[in-house]
């Protein structure tokens, strides 16, 4: 008697939590013309806090870029030096002091809130104060230093003031920051920031409203139709959250998605025979690279036995096939690398002089430096140190540790043991910073075309490495020429103290550039866009668009209650 | 009742030390929730010190475990440090939907895995006896995650019969009423599918092997000589009395689908506690770790009360001792 009652109130209750994660809101019709269409993006990680104080990585920041809005966008070219390339977004329009210590904004006045309320200048004032304060601990706030203060003439003009003249100081003024709502915010303890609502549920001035996220799940954008640079064709951007980055791929190849950002090449073929799908490849904002550690990992004081010789560095370098192992590994979704940087950085240099991949030549200079296979074991010695080192390689990313695999075997060939060890990312991560490795497979993403990184991860301070450079590498000229580089304000005289600098460390080889990865997208084809950009794609979003006769059934879902208000 | 305390009592403290295992393993184990941070080649080593600070990091491990425990009392489990929401909404969005997806597949994994093994049973050496044997060994024995990525290409992807992922139905017009649940059933059917599967061989097994344990029993002979027919001697008197396995497995059900759930969310999208704790493992969110895992025992040692209950339930003599 008991079970017959508790079996309908079992199911009721099953019912009631099935009820309970669906959604009641009802869709609208798709628009007419260009305007309507949805846009499902599949990312194979959860965004962070949406704050753009704390939005620090890419899942989070192509959320708060759309949702938010900056002075001025920096353009597809990444230029960070003066104001090329910037577009105008909160800020119409500005102009310089005559000592260039100031840049004055002019707001758009029909720039709004998501909410109705005006955007003042009283705004940026507060969202400048609020990332210098240390309290708040903003992600920003390290980009701020060469900033002095900001006032605000009237309601509408912003002037940001600089401490001292510095060729990215546009960039800082107007290019870095999101702009935040103080009449939101300004009530907030500092401190108490991260935990704030707009940390979930963001509410900006951009060209998208948030609507809604569903925890680990999915994040719903949708057009504002209120937009004061006019509204975005698309009526909505979901970001859907995928467990893994093949159950991303799936639901790309399954039509469930619209757009992913990492395809693999063994994907590419699948996406070529679907007919829904095309293929972008993108030249990506980062550079991989054989990382040698210069220090002995047990006694930073002491040169490492193997890597803390230069002529040592040259020669393996010479015996890594860099070609061979891009093809071997990412067929064509990656190029050779050519030093510290990625091509698509505006100082980059490809005419360099490269250490030439010449086995004999690598072989007869270890033999010249004293290591030789004396007791005949198939590996090098010099002074009974054998020429062996372990290799860190991080298990998130397969390609790397295929890439382990092919240069262990290539050094092998030349008497070099090579022992790969494949850890989690996070004790790589580990590893790194403490400096307990011998080599390492690493890579550095750029957000942006500055070259200011370069101190931080191949620089170092008073002759002590820079907090990133994790290898140790130390050079006075290499210094001198970034330092000199960044401060630099002609174009020309820029590029030739980075290309001395880039120089200087090629041939210091404190690590083998292999390889700079190219980003495969798989993007439905109903969609028409302006070519996609080597960082911070989304940016752009704004101008996709999909014509009324090519709309597919998610596409008519039209605008949520919440956009058309 | 003092042996129901007793089992609440020891459920607790079970749920307490596998806790604070959790909380010093992770914190001792390489690397630290700021990872991903020092990626970032313009962020300063200063700022995430400061970040270590706020988060009480910079504190040694006894003083970070007094405190924890402090407000864990207070229902405080800590802030994460991935998205900086408390844990406690993390979880409360995350425990509702893994519940959802073992309260579907519990019941149908034990009631597919009981029937089969009545079947079996019921013609024991039978060629059907061996082919599911065999089938369900097989299924059995396959890495669920390797289970759900065939069920998600086949079905999902290459047919085309359910979604690849969870929550897009409101993009359909299914977003709420009958259309929604519909859509909502469809998400759930092949994570379901992954977890019965897996379980059903277990149950089939230990159903059939109890009820030709109890079958050659003096009750069971009594009852065929009283001409009762065959299939009542079965369900109703051999059955009845080879259910005891059946609720310790129940019992035992519960972290075995927890686990199983970690690695189906992952392949189907599904927003639950195993998303949330590899999530959590993988970039070191101390605090959110810690709470799936205080969370997930608590869930193993109620689904263990449960059993015993029903095992009180089930048994006359256990009520009788």
């Amino acid at each position: 008697m008991r079970s017959r009652s508790l079996r309908p109130a079992g199911l009721l209750l099953l019912l009631a939590a099935l009820a309970a994660c669906t959604d009641d809101r009802q869709p609208a019709d798709g628009g007419a013309g260009d305007i309507g269409g949805t846009l499902v993006l599949v990312v194979p990680a959860r965004p962070g806090n949406l704050l753009p104080l704390y939005a620090d990585r890419a899942q989070s920041k192509q959320i708060t870029d759309l949702v938010y809005e900056r002075l001025a966008e920096i353009g597809p070219g990444l230029n960070t030096v003066g104001e090329e390339g910037f577009e105008p977004r909160l800020a119409r329009s500005w102009e310089w002091s005559d000592d260039s210590l100031a840049i004055t904004f002019h707001l758009d006045p029909a720039a709004r809130w998501h909410d109705g309320t005006p955007v003042r200048a009283a705004d940026v004032r507060f969202t400048f104060e609020l990332n210098m304060d240390s309290t708040a601990q903003s992600v920003d706030r390290e980009y701020l230093a060469a900033i002095d203060s900001v006032t605000t003439p009237d309601s509408l003009t912003v002037t940001v003031w600089a401490a001292r003249r510095t060729p990215e100081q546009f960039y800082d003024a107007a290019g870095r920051l999101s702009i935040l709502p103080r009449h939101l915010l300004a009530d907030t303890p500092r401190g108490q920031l991260t935990e704030h609502a707009l940390a979930s549920s963001p509410m900006g001035s951009g060209p998208f409203r948030f609507v809604r996220a569903v925890p680990n799940q999915l994040v719903e954008l949708a057009a504002d139709t209120a937009y004061h640079l006019g509204r975005p064709p698309l009526d909505r951007v979901v970001i859907s959250i995928a467990g893994t980055p093949v159950a991303a791929t799936t639901q790309l190849l399954a039509g469930d998605a619209d757009v992913y950002e990492a395809l693999r090449p063994e994907n590419m073929a699948q996406v070529a025979k679907t007919s829904d799908l095309v293929a972008r490849i993108v030249p990506a904002a980062q550079y991989s690279f054989l990382l040698f550690n210069l220090r002995a990992p047990d006694d930073p004081q002491r040169p490492h036995p193997v890597f803390g010789d230069r002529a040592t560095r040259r020669a393996l370098s010479m015996l890594v096939d860099r070609e061979g192992l891009t093809r071997a590994v990412f067929d064509s979704l990656a190029v050779v690398g050519v030093g510290p940087f990625p091509r698509v950085l505006p100082v980059a240099d490809t005419t360099l002089r490269q250490i030439p991949f010449d086995v004999a030549r690598g072989e007869a200079l270890l033999d010249s430096l004293g290591w030789r296979d004396a007791d005949g074991d198939g590996v090098r010695e010099r002074s009974g140190q054998p020429l062996a080192f372990t290799l860190t390689v991080p298990s998130s990313s397969s390609f790397r540790m295929r890439m382990g695999e092919l240069l262990q075997r290539q050094l092998a060939a030349s008497g070099v043991k090579v022992d790969v060890d494949v850890v989690e990312f996070n004790v790589m991560g580990s590893r790194l910073m403490s400096g307990h490795f011998d080599s390492a497979l690493h890579q550095w993403a750029l957000g942006d075309g500055s070259p200011a990184g370069l101190q931080a991860t191949w620089g170092s301070v008073d002759g002590q490495p820079a907090t990133q450079n994790y290898g140790g590498y130390v050079s006075e000229t290499f210094d001198a020429q970034v330092d000199s580089g960044l401060a630099a304000f002609d174009k020309a005289e820029r590029q030739a103290h980075f290309s001395r600098a880039f120089q200087t460390i090629l041939d210091d080889a404190p690590a083998v550039w292999i390889y700079e990865p190219r980003q495969p997208f798989g993007i439905h084809a109903r969609f028409q866009h302006p070519p996609l950009r080597p960082a911070s794609w989304w940016i752009d979003l704004p101008r996709w668009s999909v014509p009324a006769d090519k709309r597919i059934e998610r596409d008519r879902a039209g605008l949520p209650a919440i956009a058309r208000r | 009742m003092s042996r129901a305390l007793r089992r609440v009592v020891q459920g607790a403290a079970v749920a307490a030390l596998v806790t604070t295992l959790a909380f010093f393993l992770i914190r001792l184990a390489p690397g630290d929730p700021f990872a991903t941070l020092r990626e970032n080649p313009n962020l300063s080593p200063a700022t995430i010190d400061d970040l270590r600070t706020r988060f009480g990091f910079d504190q040694p491990l006894v003083v970070q475990y007094a405190r924890y425990v402090r407000r864990a009392l207070h229902g405080d489990l800590g802030i994460s440090v991935g998205t900086r929401r408390p844990v406690t909404e993390a979880i409360g969005d995350a425990l509702p939907r893994t519940l959802l997806l073992m309260g579907v597949a519990i019941p149908l994994s034990f009631a597919a895995g009981m029937a089969l093994g009545v079947a079996q049973a019921a013609r024991p050496r039978s060629r059907f006896d061996r082919i599911t044997r065999a089938a369900t060994t097989l299924l059995y024995a396959q890495p669920s995650f390797l289970l759900a990525v065939v069920l998600l290409l086949v079905f999902a992807a290459w047919l085309g019969l359910f979604q690849t992922t969870s929550g897009l139905g409101f993009l359909y017009g299914a977003g709420s009423g009958w259309a929604g649940f519909v859509w909502r059933v469809r998400e759930l059917t092949l994570p379901v599918l992954t977890l019965v599967l897996l379980t059903t061989g277990a149950v089939a097994r230990q159903q059939r092997a109890a009820l030709l344990e109890v079958l050659p029993e003096e009750f069971v002979r009594t009852a065929v000589a009283k001409g009762a027919a065959p299939r009542a001697v079965l369900l109703r008197h051999a059955l009845r009395n080879a259910m005891l396995p059946m609720v310790t497995l129940l019992g035992l059900a519960f972290p075995a689908l927890l686990g199983g759930a970690v690695f189906v969310e992952q392949v189907f999208s599904w927003p639950g506690m195993g998303r949330l704790l590899v999530d959590a493992a993988a970039t070191r969110d101390y605090f959110l770790l810690t709470g799936c895992v205080l969370v997930g025992s608590v869930t193993v040692v109620v689904g263990s009360l449960l059993a015993d209950l029903l095992a009180l339930l089930v048994d006359p003599r256990q009520r009788a001792s």
